[in-house]
């Protein structure tokens, strides 16, 4: 079943078709909520919550578009709501709040200094960083997500981007001498 | 050297390495680049990041949500079809008792039309609602389950 044919069938009240929606894009999103979110808990939550608001806006979708962009703007209002009710937790596992996949190219200690930088970030700069450069969205889809102008896309990328250098340097001067190399 | 166009120039400079045309020629950029060392420092710095993150790949999730999902939709759903019914059959509540009190006015001929209308008001309704009046529930449910 494509996602024009699920949406069809979900509108005239089948159910179980919005399944095929949920199963297709629940990783991607559970994904990209946590990389606004930073916690794995209050991602998935922010995706359950988006799929309802999905569900009940489904008839105002337009079926020539892609789902998944229209979604995530859906999922995205979720998480920022979120992230403005909640407090930060106390206690978060590693696990919980992993945004990279572990990889055996770059060493550990880099990964994980990168990681820490990434979640000190706030969400706006940690979205647009990670929607660039972990899904390698470009300038333009960019603009289409945030639903901002290009050139915005551009200044707030350049911005998120010194700011996170900035962290990752405080955190670690010598360790970052690595990542120029 | 750091003046009021450092900032515009990386900018334009690191959109250029993302593909994207910025807003400035690449020979501006280039000649400022050229004149200012300070420039060329960030822009190396940012550039060393951005390869390092481009290097990177969204941790993958295997959730299910599904079973969590599910039961909330069949809630929505049935929350969202007893507000529409209730927004259809108070109105009809109401247009009947209206029409009943007008019945009592002695010395009427009411034209048969008339008579009809609150059996074509109730059909409307359940047609609207895509409801079928006459359908019996006869799923069993077992005590525990």
């Amino acid at each position: 079943m494509d996602d024009a044919t699920a949406i069809r069938a979900c509108r005239a009240g089948d159910r179980q078709a919005f399944r095929h929606l949920v199963e297709a894009y629940q990783g991607q999103a559970i994904g990209h909520a946590l990389g606004i979110l930073g916690n794995r808990e209050d991602a998935r939550d922010a995706v359950q919550d988006a799929l309802m608001d999905a569900f009940q806006a489904l008839n105002r979708f337009d079926l020539s578009r892609k789902f998944y962009p229209w979604f995530y703007v859906i999922l995205r209002n979720r998480c920022y709501k979120l992230a403005g009710a909640r407090t930060k937790r106390e206690t978060e596992s590693i696990e919980d709040t992993q945004i990279l996949e572990p990889s055996t190219s770059a060493p550990r200690e880099e990964l994980l200094l990168l990681e820490r930088a990434l979640l000190e970030l706030d969400a706006e700069d940690r979205e647009i960083i990670t929607l660039k450069h972990l899904d390698g969205l470009s300038y333009e889809e960019l603009a289409e997500r945030l639903q901002i102008p290009e050139g915005t896309v551009m200044s707030r990328l350049f911005h998120a981007r010194k700011r996170l250098h900035a962290r990752v340097t405080r955190t670690s001067s010598k360790t970052y001498e690595g990542f120029k190399q | 050297m750091k003046n009021i166009g450092c900032e515009t120039v990386l900018m334009a400079a690191m959109a250029a390495a993302d593909g994207h045309p910025g807003k400035m020629e690449t020979a501006q950029v280039e000649a400022h680049l050229a004149m200012c060392g300070d420039c060329r420092g960030e822009l190396e710095a940012l550039g060393g990041l951005a390869k390092l993150l481009d290097a990177q790949k969204r941790r993958q999730s295997h959730e299910e949500l599904w079973r969590a999902i599910e039961p909330r939709l069949v809630d929505q759903t049935e929350r969202h079809s007893a507000d529409r019914s209730l927004k259809v059959w108070i109105p009809v509540g109401l247009i009947l008792f209206a029409y009943k009190l007008f019945e009592q006015i002695p010395d009427r001929q009411l034209a048969l039309a008339y008579k009809l209308l609150p059996i074509l008001l109730v059909t409307a309704g359940f047609v609207y609602l895509r409801q079928n009046p006459f359908k019996i529930k006869t799923e069993l449910k077992l005590e525990g389950e």
